[in-house]
Parts: C-alpha cells; structure tokens; sequence
C-alpha cells in the first residue's frame, strides 16, 4: 500500500463538497487512485450521514437535561448521605462485634450455669467437657461474625 | 514568561466553573444548554450510530455524553471548542463500550416506524453491515469526524486522543481500507463527477 498522499487530494474533496469541478482535477482524478478512493469515502460517507439524518430519533434538549438534572440531583443526596451511611455502618460492625466478643467471654460461665440447672440425675459436664465446649463456641461465634462481616462488607460495596 | 504559560494551558485545559458551584448545580444554564444541543446533538447522535453501529447505543451515549459535560462545566473557549469536546467525551464513551466484556456486537435496530423510514434503515443497515461493520471502531471515528464532520487533523487528534502527526497517515490507511470494502460491494462504479 503507497502511504505517499497526492497533493490534490484536499483540492479534490473541496471539489466534491462544493460542486465545483475543473477539468484539471477531473484529468486528474482519472489516474490518481489515492484521490478515487478519498472521493468514494467522501460519498459514502456522505450518503451515511444523510440516511442517519433521516434515521434519527433525537430527544429534546429539555428532556435531555430534565433527565441530567434529576441524576445529578440524585447524586448530590447520594453524596450527601454518604457520612450518614458510613456512621450506620461502622454502629452496626461495632455492635456486632461487641456482641460477638461477649458471648466469647462469657460463654465458659454461661456453661456453668446451664449446668448447673441441669437435673441432678444427669452427670454434670465436667471443667473439662465445658472449657472445650466454651472452646467450640467461641470458635463458631467467629465463624458466624465472620459470615456477617463479610456480608456486611458485600453490602457495603454495593452502595 | 508566567503569562506565556498562562496562555498555553488556556489552549489545552477545560475552562470551568469554580468548585463550589460544580458541586450544586449542572454547569450550563438550560437555555444555554437548549443553544447547545440544537447545534450539536444531531451530528453526535450520527456520528455515535454511525460509528457505534447501534441506534440503541446511541441513544444512550447521547445521553451520557451531555450529562458529562453539564456536571464537569466544560465551557470552551468557542463553540468550536466546545464542540469538539463534546465529540471527545462521546468517542472515549464509545470506546469503553467496546472495552467492556458486557459489550456484545451489537447490530443496528429497526424501531416500529413509518415503512418508508423503517425501509431506508433496513438499506443503511445494509451498508453499514457490509462496509462500515468491517472497519475497526477507530477507523470509523476517524473517517467519520475527518469526513462527515470537517475536522482539521490536529482537531481529529484532539477527538480521538492521539498525536496530531499520526492522524494523516492514520486517516489515509482507514480511507484505504473502507475503500477497499466498498470496491468488494461494486460502490466504486457510482464515482463519477
């Protein structure tokens, strides 16, 4: 492919969009296969933007800005709740956190005081059945506020 | 030397509102925004058909492309400028369409019209599926916006993002090509002067 453009080829274009022809440039046009191909695009693509005039379907400007005005106004509150959110966020972590931190540490005494209610024919949990016990518990009140971090997380992403 | 300066980034950089009024309202006010559209919306709306090949799509990025402007308050030093600008958020719109994996190729629609119409797009389809469908998104930019819409090349190069010495040659290869294409449909035999 010759990159080396024809130095009438802006002459030729002008000659198309003008209606304006000399005999020259139509010689020219003739032997020169760099300007028959800039006049060919020039008209097809001339052709396209007349069928995509005749195609469109335009809003008006008012609805074009009624529409950019209310998204913008959306954002605006959306960004202005923004601290509101995070705060509402950050109270629910902590809260379940806290919650979460107290059933672990009182889960060995809240065992002996289950046990303690036990009826006096059943054998009693032992210190040690109960620490292990305490120790399962504690593990799975971890899993289970990890479970709810994480969907908070998610949550959060999405706003 | 300060002033110099000044001059050269005012040639460059968005002229916008200050901060504080960006972040409460749209930065244009509606009847200069009405003047704005009259004169740009119907060349951006071709120019996103044409070269996103979807009416659909156009829509849509006609829509994004005003938005953007009215929220980052561009306001040109012409309309010219402004103008181009416009073309500038609509190409770079159209491009991470085409980057996004949810993009899919999507064809050109038919919308429930009167026949006459309706029959016309079912032939600009045609064209558009058998030549401009082959070139690549940025070779119809390129053609389109040097072509359809006049631009200068360092204007095209402003558009499209890339370095105004490219675009020549760029524009010259893209022409070659949809020449090419259209030669394979018999267009070259409608050519005469």
């Amino acid at each position: 492919m010759s990159e080396k453009r024809c130095n009438l080829e802006r002459a030729v274009l002008s000659a198309e969009r003008t209606r304006k022809w000399s005999d020259d440039l139509r010689r020219h046009l003739e032997s020169c296969p760099d300007c028959t191909d800039a006049l060919m695009v020039e008209r097809f693509l001339a052709s396209e933007n007349t069928a995509a005039s005749t195609a469109s379907r335009l809003p008006t400007a008012d609805q074009v800005w009624w529409r950019a005005d209310l998204r913008h106004r959306r954002e605006m509150t959306r960004r202005a709740q923004l601290p509101i959110r995070v705060l509402e966020k950050a109270a629910q972590l902590a809260g379940v956190a806290a919650a979460g931190v107290g059933l672990a540490w009182s889960a060995p005494t809240l065992l002996d005081w289950l046990g303690a209610l036990a009826p006096t024919q059943m054998t009693t949990p032992d210190v040690t059945l109960s620490a292990t016990t305490a120790l399962w518990l504690a593990l799975g009140t971890g899993v289970v506020l990890s479970l709810i971090l994480a969907g908070l997380e998610t949550l959060w992403a999405e706003d | 030397m300060f002033t110099v300066a000044g001059s050269a980034l005012a040639l460059r950089a968005p002229l916008r509102r200050p901060p504080a009024e960006v972040e409460n309202d749209l930065c244009m006010t509606q009847e200069e925004f009405r003047s704005f559209y009259e004169q740009t919306s119907g060349p951006l709306w071709r120019y996103l058909a044409r070269a996103g090949r979807s009416e659909d799509l156009a829509d849509d990025l006609l829509q994004e492309s005003y938005y953007r402007i009215l929220r980052v308050g561009f306001r040109g030093e012409s309309e010219a400028h402004r103008k181009n600008y416009l073309f500038r958020v609509a190409t770079n719109l159209l491009r991470d369409h085409f980057r996004s994996p949810k993009s899919s190729e999507k064809s050109l629609t038919v919308e429930p019209v009167a026949e006459e119409v309706a029959q016309h797009r079912v032939e600009v389809q045609k064209d558009v599926g058998q030549a401009m469908e082959k070139l690549k998104l940025r070779d119809r930019q390129l053609l389109w916006l040097a072509h359809v819409e006049g631009l200068s090349h360092n204007e095209v190069a402003e558009v499209l993002g890339v370095k105004a010495a490219s675009v020549r040659l760029m524009v010259f290869r893209a022409r070659k090509r949809l020449a090419e294409l259209l030669r394979d449909e018999g267009y070259v035999s409608e050519v005469t002067t």
